[in-house]
């Protein structure tokens, strides 16, 4: 319980991270989520 | 975070189902829809609802991570790691618990991982002992001002690769020296497939920054 309430107080953490990586990280990621939700089968299909 | 102890109290929780199917329908602004409500809509291609997921979750999931490692590189790959676990694994959730202790079990998994294999690498090299560094390699068949300036050469590519995490800099040697395949690395590693290009894709980028800087700062 202790390490869940430390993670959900990581905001307060001094350590940040890069904000170029943060944002690269972001992109990709949603670019990765619309690829395989656009190569799902339609459920109408 | 208010809205974070928002959601923790009991008359939310009590409500939850009902301000999650209100948040849903889209009430309110996404910053306040509860995370199920956010997943629903990310599966269904909401770029809003994802930029609101990953901006609550990222210092959560980076502070966690780097406190454990200690270093912006390493936490950087975990991060990735973490977040590629989750959204590509969103859809078999399916409410099984909540998504945030699911999000946290994800973060605590691939950072305990981690350490495991740093803990078994380091072993390992202690076991192999200085021969471990030696190549049979034809490359390496040369002669000695060859070797000279081999050496000049990895120890320029060593410095550059100081600002990666180890196990990226390992996968790029195993690749470009070492010819081994993505799939090949990536037993090797413990690694996915995707993670491996996704480091080997962060060091060329380094490396070229670096030789763009320095092209410029000699001419």
């Amino acid at each position: 319980m202790e390490e869940l309430q430390e993670f959900l107080e990581g905001d307060l953490y001094p350590d940040r991270a890069d904000p170029n990586f943060k944002e690269e990280l972001r992109d990709e990621l949603w670019r990765t989520l619309e690829s395989r939700r656009l190569e799902k089968p339609s459920r109408d299909d | 975070m208010a809205l974070v102890r928002e959601k923790r109290s009991p008359e939310n929780r009590a409500n939850h189902s009902a301000d999650g199917d209100e948040a849903a329908a889209g009430f309110g602004p996404p910053s306040t829809w509860t995370d199920e409500a956010l997943l629903a809509r990310i599966s269904a291609g909401s770029e809003e609802h994802f930029d609101v997921l990953y901006e609550r979750y990222f210092q959560r999931i980076y502070g966690f991570v780097y406190v454990r490692v200690r270093n912006h590189a390493d936490a950087e790959e975990l991060t990735q790691e973490t977040f590629t676990v989750v959204f590509r694994s969103a859809d078999a959730w399916a409410g099984k618990s909540t998504p945030l202790a699911w999000i946290y079990g994800v973060a605590k998994n691939t950072v305990y991982n981690h350490l495991r294999r740093h803990r078994v690498h380091d072993q390992r090299i202690q076991q192999a002992g200085p021969g471990l560094m030696v190549s049979d390699s034809a490359t390496w068949a040369c002669t000695p001002e060859d070797h000279l300036e081999m050496d000049r050469y990895a120890r320029a590519i060593d410095a550059r690769l100081q600002g990666v995490a180890t196990w990226q800099a390992e996968a790029f040697v195993l690749r470009h020296v070492h010819n081994l395949s993505i799939r090949e690395i990536s037993q090797q590693t413990d690694r996915s497939g995707d993670a491996i290009r996704s480091g080997l894709y962060r060091v060329k980028r380094l490396l070229l920054q670096t030789d763009t800087q320095e092209t410029t700062r000699a001419s």
